[in-house]
């Protein structure tokens, strides 16, 4: 039995505190996909606050068919998509912000360090501007690095799926960004 | 460069294609030079976002 297997099974027998190694374990990988999805640092701490949450009260129906961080970023996904309809509906002013990235270092010149940072903005705004479903693929492969199996166990779709989406999705961030990196059209 | 091709080269990049895929991306990038454009355009394109978005996904 894995560590995870472990984890989800003291839990399930009545040690919460098990759950908290399994936090411990996957919230910075969880937080590094989803600041991605939803577009903003505040949104995502909510989000994936709300995932354990959610993961934690529907353990006992975990099979064990997928990994678990698999069966957590589904439930993240969602999370995170009823998260953004909310936002939509509400139709908030405020845009949240990724953090600044740090001051520039010594060797970085201030004009240097203002132009990667306005790249930066104009790439996770392309980002933000992509389909529900294009954005979640790309972030899951360019960020987390899973592969297109992985991919398609979260989002349940066939990975044929994953594969198209994921194409359109590089074509449309080239449109994009083709005046900020160094692409060509 | 026909949608089928340039999604197959897309997903040569990414390395999730069959034997028989692979085959038939190689050729063509061997024949195409737009092709080659393409994924030299779709390689650099992963590897600034990569580097954009990764930078600011630290948490804070």
């Amino acid at each position: 039995m894995n560590e995870d297997a472990q984890l989800i099974d003291r839990t399930l027998a009545g040690q919460s505190a098990a759950f908290g190694y399994l936090v411990e374990k996957y919230q910075e990988r969880l937080y590094n996909t989803v600041v991605h999805v939803v577009g903003n640092a505040e949104d995502a701490k909510d989000v994936v606050q709300e995932a354990f949450v959610q993961a934690f009260l529907k353990l006992a129906s975990f099979r064990g068919a997928s990994a678990f961080y698999t069966w957590l970023y589904r439930i993240a996904l969602n999370v995170a998509a009823t998260h953004r309809r909310r936002r939509r509906a509400m139709c908030s002013a405020e845009q949240a912000r990724l953090g600044d990235g740090g001051p520039p270092t010594a060797s970085q010149s201030p004009s240097r360090h203002i132009e990667q940072e306005e790249c930066r903005r104009q790439v996770r705004r392309a980002i933000g501007r992509l389909d529900e479903d294009y954005r979640a693929v790309l972030v899951l492969r360019e960020i987390d690095g899973c592969c297109y199996e992985t991919i398609a166990e979260i989002l349940e779709v066939p990975v044929g799926t994953v594969r198209s989406r994921l194409h359109r999705a590089r074509l449309q961030l080239r449109e994009e960004l083709k005046e900020v990196l160094a692409v060509e059209p | 460069m026909n949608v089928p091709e340039s999604e197959l080269l897309s997903a040569y990049l990414d390395g999730e294609v069959t034997a028989a895929e692979q085959a038939r991306a190689e050729e063509l990038l061997a024949a195409d030079a737009e092709a080659r454009r393409f994924v030299d355009g779709l390689r650099a394109l992963r590897r600034d976002s990569r580097s954009c978005l990764r930078k600011n996904s630290t948490r804070t």
